[in-house]
């Protein structure tokens, strides 16, 4: 079993705290990049601890998934607060006016509604994975000036781009309304992709790459090397103790699946996604 | 000319008092009571300075914030800790462990207050069930219709008690469902909670307060089943400054009248005709504008002028001239009505 842990996960009490004293300028924008470095430093530690075997920037600078990436890339400026799927979280819906030019993510300072600081800041772990928000789902949660076929060769040339900039051989697409999904066959990166449960009748054509991560390992088999497989709920703080004996059934069909979580953890308490990764790390 | 016609009410609440605030949660309960009074009693004073004719409960100065307050009355519920609502804003969601039950009332010191106080014109908020069923962890319930339901019949436990203590008089109770058009396809779940709350509970005005809906049109289909009285809605941030011409952000009020028409209730329109997330305080034309917008589609004894939400997230003195210039409005409409 490989084990991964992916996208924004939940601020600590002393990072939310460090913020809120930002945004009121009682601490300076240094303070706050300290708080981060600590708080992403004791993050990485704890994947080592748990053994994950991948996982991405902790996104603990990130107010949503588009945020940062809003930030990096003229041409797209935020919109109202919009409720996220049907959840009790907003985002800001990104406005896409024009396909502008993309800015270092890793100089990235400030934008009038982000958290400072770089994009991400990557560990040097052959683990790492960089975290970007799936194509589709980009798509279909902003206001685009432009149709799908457009937006997506353009995405497709900022993406490679901020992962050229970053330098990384590993990436990892959180996808919740994948739309035309055979182009992430074409990044030269190991590509880890996550698909939500009700995609399995969605177009996935002629999909290769490194890990498909849904509900369904044999699905994931057909089109990647790793099958991934939503283990961990993260949407519920009932803990799933019985892990190792759920995943019994799976033993013997693969040599090696990836296990994870169904959605990123950030929709928890931070004490509750503790424990489910420590769950997830469990697992022998 | 009725005097029922276009009668001013706020929708909750208000930002309390620094001296309140700053120690909420730090104060014991006999505390608390004792600053809460204190800031309802000015808060009360400001609404009438300004006029309304309703003073709802003076500003829910006992509440911290609209989900936390009932469900840490509970029993069942277990708080691990805040998620993200947007940005660096959390709230304290809870997990639905074991059956629930009421083990004190949410709103009994409000009442209490403001009948010591003899005031009439109140209306009480409560949380909706739906909204405290969407924004908490189930994790016993078979499933959210369920868990819907058991908080439509701890809703309803509270207002029994409400209205028993307030005695013979009408109370005006007010649910408030944030989340009422958030899942579409869970509209019967909304309605069943929603009428399970008031179920065989005589004597009361039920008002149900939406706002920030995607869809009010969602919620205009089950109006007609609803054990409602009336929809304090809001409208005023979907809609432009200009004080004369289109009006925009009121498209729905046709709607609403095409519903009124339906229903075999008679029903009534709360309009919310201030934008409570900009410190901009709207004219007086505007307002007035508005109102008369409304007018066409809704008679005046069925409309009732209010913010679009609460309050809380002005400052007191932008809130209180918000409601001044809505009271101001109010009675210019009236002159020629």
């Amino acid at each position: 079993m490989r084990k991964l842990i992916y996208g924004i996960y939940p601020r600590s009490e002393r990072l939310r705290l460090g913020i809120g004293r930002w945004e009121r300028g009682i601490i300076g924008e240094n303070d706050l990049r300290q708080i981060i470095s600590e708080e992403k430093d004791q993050f990485y530690n704890m994947m080592k601890v748990n053994k994950i075997d991948y996982y991405t920037d902790p996104l603990f600078n990130w107010h949503d998934i588009f945020r940062p990436i809003v930030a990096s890339v003229n041409g797209i400026s935020l919109g109202p607060l919009t409720r996220y799927f049907e959840t009790n979280t907003f985002y800001r819906k990104p406005i896409v006016n024009e396909m502008g030019e993309v800015r270092n993510p890793m100089e990235v300072n400030d934008s009038e509604y982000n958290i400072p600081g770089p994009v991400y800041r990557p560990n040097s772990s052959d683990g790492y994975l960089t975290f970007l928000p799936g194509i589709g789902t980009f798509y279909s949660l902003s206001q685009v000036s432009t149709d799908f076929d457009k937006f997506k060769e353009w995405i497709v040339e900022v993406y490679n781009q901020i992962l050229k900039t970053i330098n990384t051989d590993k990436v990892f697409f959180y996808e919740e309304t994948p739309r035309d999904v055979e182009l992430y066959s074409s990044f030269s990166q190991k590509v880890f992709l996550r698909i939500p449960v009700n995609s399995k009748s969605s177009n996935i054509g002629k999909l290769s790459v490194y890990s498909l991560i849904t509900d369904d390992p044999y699905l994931s088999s057909k089109f990647s090397n790793l099958p991934g497989y939503f283990a961990v709920d993260s949407m519920s703080t009932k803990l799933e103790n019985d892990l190792a004996e759920k995943l019994k059934k799976f033993v013997e069909d693969f040599p090696e699946l990836l296990i994870t979580h169904n959605n990123y953890l950030d929709f928890l308490p931070r004490k509750i996604a503790d424990k489910k990764v420590e769950l997830l790390g469990g697992v022998a | 000319m009725d005097s029922n016609y276009l009668l001013t009410q706020e929708i909750g609440s208000f930002r309390k008092p620094d001296y309140l605030s700053k120690k909420f949660r730090s104060l014991n309960e006999i505390e608390l009571n004792e600053l809460a009074t204190k800031a309802t009693i000015e808060t009360i004073e400001l609404y009438e300075k300004a006029g309304l004719d309703n003073i709802g409960v003076g500003g829910e100065m006992f509440r911290w914030e609209m989900y936390e307050h009932p469900i840490r009355r509970l029993n069942g519920v277990t708080m691990h800790g805040p998620v993200r609502s947007f940005d660096n804003r959390y709230y304290n969601k809870g997990s639905v462990v074991n059956k629930l039950q009421r083990i004190k009332s949410f709103h009994m010191e409000e009442v209490l207050l403001l009948k010591n106080l003899n005031k009439k014109n109140i209306k009480i908020p409560i949380t909706g069930p739906y909204t405290l069923m969407d924004w908490s962890f189930n994790e016993y319930y078979k499933d959210r219709y369920d868990l819907a339901m058991e908080f439509g019949r701890i809703v309803n436990q509270e207002i029994r008690e409400l209205k028993q203590a307030w005695g013979d008089d009408l109370l005006q109770i007010q649910i408030d469902e944030p989340a009422a058009t958030t899942h579409p396809s869970e509209m019967k779940t909304v309605l069943d909670s929603i009428n399970e709350s008031v179920e065989g509970i005589q004597g009361i005005e039920v008002h149900l307060h939406v706002c920030y809906s995607i869809d009010y049109g969602l919620l205009f289909d089950i109006v007609p089943d609803l054990n409602v009285d009336y929809y304090n809605l809001e409208f005023a941030n979907r809609d432009n400054m200009v004080t004369k011409g289109e009006r925009p952000g009121y498209a729905d009020v046709k709607k609403f009248k095409d519903t009124m028409d339906v229903s075999s209730r008679k029903i009534g329109l709360g309009l919310g005709v201030t934008d409570v997330h900009i410190d901009d305080v709207e004219p007086v034309d505007l307002i007035k504008n508005r109102i008369e917008y409304t007018l066409k589609f809704v008679e005046p004894d069925r409309l009732r002028i209010n913010p679009d939400c609460g309050l809380r997230t002005r400052s007191r003195e932008i809130g209180y001239q918000k409601l001044k210039n809505m009271v101001d409005a109010t009675k210019e409409v009236l002159k020629i009505l």
